[in-house]
């Protein structure tokens, strides 16, 4: 059976740093994955390669049978791919609803003449109508629908993680990437997106969280790889990854 | 949930003293001018509505698509001078320069924009910079073709398909329905989820990209329209006042674009026409002042800004407006806030 996401070897090479050494892995359809590793183990980098913002120095990576290496990060996400950052980056003078409808608008553009004159054919109409819609059903889904008028920047910062992924979500990507979504998060925000992954997950969508923390990712996800210096040391149930020597030894530095 | 709950914001005529005002007043404006006589008051109200579309279209790609543009004015002069020439080389009337002036003016930007585009922030800004002064210096240089300093005479005043509008009360309303039109398209664009996906580049390109939004292609379009509705002001004012030269559109007339956009509010197509406004008809109102004039336009600038950072007329105010009052958004259900675009 072929893989949703394939990573083939790949490498990224940062002047003299290897910050990504000949790492192989896949995603499956469905699938809810982790990625840890420590600080600086080359988890963003890897994304960043997954996502088309950093190019490639060796390997390939599919996805869903087309081949990513080379494409820009917005061909990337037209193929399906849907990434949040790890530093909050919502559009902040813009209101809720307006940024959640780039995500809409972006991968169903609009377009000048559907700007134009879009309210005056049946087909322009349609456009801003199923923008309008996934707006509002990703909207729905992470609970803002009641904040959907006030601007992005007035927003406390655990509602700014969710709006960011509302954004993504109405995307309707096959594959969503959240990039360290606990990082600033108490405990209990944290349970509290833990559920709502789950719920998201459990609506079909096949997601891979970027982790620097250990918790979450144990908590919920059926798989984890785990990255140490760049290369993959890991890969397996959180029972397994839990008890490898390996792993062990690169958090804890003690030698198993 | 399912998308019959959406219900368009009935608009327009829930609110119209605004709108109804501004349009009386423009329609009104004759009148009052023809009551001095004066053709000096003519030209001010025209000029006045030249700019406001210079400051619309500055507004679409500096204040929307957040490129800092400073050769603005090069674009409105290649569209001047694409109507001079036509009308005095070719025996083409307004009707055909018109829509020439503006595709002239967007074709150049086009070619211009396809090197640059790449370039982010402030080195953006001085490649726009260095296209406005190369511009310039060909009108003011290429002396077989633009005359020089000297400038063209055009003969020519508006028509519409040999209908002659030249007269001032003609001249008046063609400048200001022309205007009218491309503001609504401006309008149209900003506001809209076109213009969202704009704003995104403003805001955060990287991560516009990511969420799909092709940036480079977009700023190439916001950078060509603006420049397409420029070479229509271009047009305008070569037919309305009869001569233009390199001087009309030099560097500091695209300093001046930029303070309006910036002065009325950064975003806000409203602000955009209020700045216009406000600094053109402001150091004519004051020129009893005589040499004080323009210290005094520079200080309402200054306080404007220091005041009012976001403008006179904010973007979040603006979008605001525009929803509740031409009625361009949805609502979830009867009775809801209007939100998004229609």
């Amino acid at each position: 059976m072929t893989h949703l996401l394939e990573i083939n070897r790949v490498s990224r090479r940062f002047g003299g740093v290897l910050a990504v050494n000949d790492v192989s892995g896949h995603v499956d359809e469905g699938e809810l994955i982790g990625l840890i590793g420590p600080n600086g183990a080359g988890k963003t980098t890897l994304f960043n390669l997954i996502s088309g913002f950093t190019p490639l120095s060796g390997g390939t990576v599919t996805f869903a049978g087309a081949t990513v290496n080379g494409l820009k990060p917005n061909q990337v996400a037209r193929l399906g791919i849907s990434r949040t950052f790890q530093n909050l980056r919502v559009f902040p003078n813009m209101s809720v609803f307006d940024n959640v409808s780039v995500g809409a608008a972006g991968m169903r553009p609009q377009g000048v003449l559907g700007a134009l004159f879009g309210g005056l054919t049946p087909g322009g109409s349609a456009r801003a109508d199923e923008i309008s819609r996934r707006t509002w059903d990703a909207l729905d889904a992470v609970g803002l629908t009641h904040l959907a008028g006030e601007l992005a920047a007035n927003l406390p910062y655990g509602q700014r993680k969710y709006l960011e992924i509302a954004r993504a979500l109405a995307m309707q990507p096959r594959f969503l990437i959240l990039d360290e979504p606990a990082a600033g998060l108490n405990d209990t925000e944290t349970r509290a997106l833990a559920d709502f992954i789950k719920r998201l997950h459990g609506r079909g969508l096949t997601i891979m969280l970027v982790e620097h923390d250990m918790t979450l990712v144990m908590g919920i996800c059926q798989r984890i790889m785990v990255l140490a210096s760049g290369r993959k040391i890991a890969d397996g149930t959180p029972d397994t990854i839990r008890r490898d020597p390996a792993v062990l030894e690169a958090y804890l530095g003690v030698d198993a | 949930m399912n998308g019959s709950e959406l219900v368009p914001l009935r608009g327009g005529w829930s609110r119209p003293v605004p709108l109804l005002a501004a349009l009386a007043l423009f329609a009104v404006l004759p009148a009052v001018l023809a009551g001095f006589d004066r053709g000096y008051l003519y030209q001010i109200a025209n000029l006045s509505l030249i700019f406001v579309l210079l400051s619309a279209s500055m507004h679409l790609v500096t204040g929307v698509a957040g490129l800092l543009h400073l050769g603005h004015a090069a674009f409105y002069g290649v569209g001047a001078y694409t109507a001079a020439l036509l009308s005095s080389k070719l025996g083409l009337g307004f009707t055909a320069t018109l829509p020439l002036s503006g595709l002239t003016a967007a074709l150049v930007a086009f070619l211009v924009a396809l090197p640059t585009m790449r370039l982010v922030s402030i080195y953006f800004a001085v490649a726009t910079l260095a296209i406005g002064q190369m511009l310039y210096l060909v009108m003011l240089n290429w002396v077989e073709l633009t005359k020089g300093p000297n400038g063209i005479i055009v003969t020519k005043g508006l028509e519409l398909f040999g209908f002659s509008l030249s007269g001032r009360l003609p001249t008046y309303y063609t400048v200001a329905v022309v205007v009218a039109l491309c503001v609504v398209a401006i309008g149209r664009l900003s506001h809209s989820y076109y213009g969202n996906t704009l704003r995104s580049i403003r805001e955060d390109d990287q991560c516009a990209d990511a969420m799909g939004v092709r940036t480079v292609r977009l700023k190439m379009e916001a950078f060509t329209l603006s420049a397409f509705f420029a070479g229509v002001a271009g047009s305008l004012w070569a037919h309305m006042t009869g001569y233009i030269s390199p001087g009309d559109f030099k560097f500091s007339e695209s300093i001046l674009i930029l303070a309006m956009v910036v002065v009325g509010g950064l975003g806000s197509l409203p602000g955009a026409v209020i700045g216009a406004l406000l600094l053109i008809l402001l150091p004519e109102g004051l020129r009893g002042l005589g040499d004080f004039r323009n210290i005094m336009v520079g200080l309402v600038m200054f306080l404007s800004i220091l005041l009012l950072p976001k403008g006179l007329f904010g973007e979040v105010s603006a979008l605001d407006f525009a929803r509740r009052q031409w009625g361009a958004a949805w609502r979830r259900t009867r009775g809801g806030e209007g939100i998004g675009w229609r």
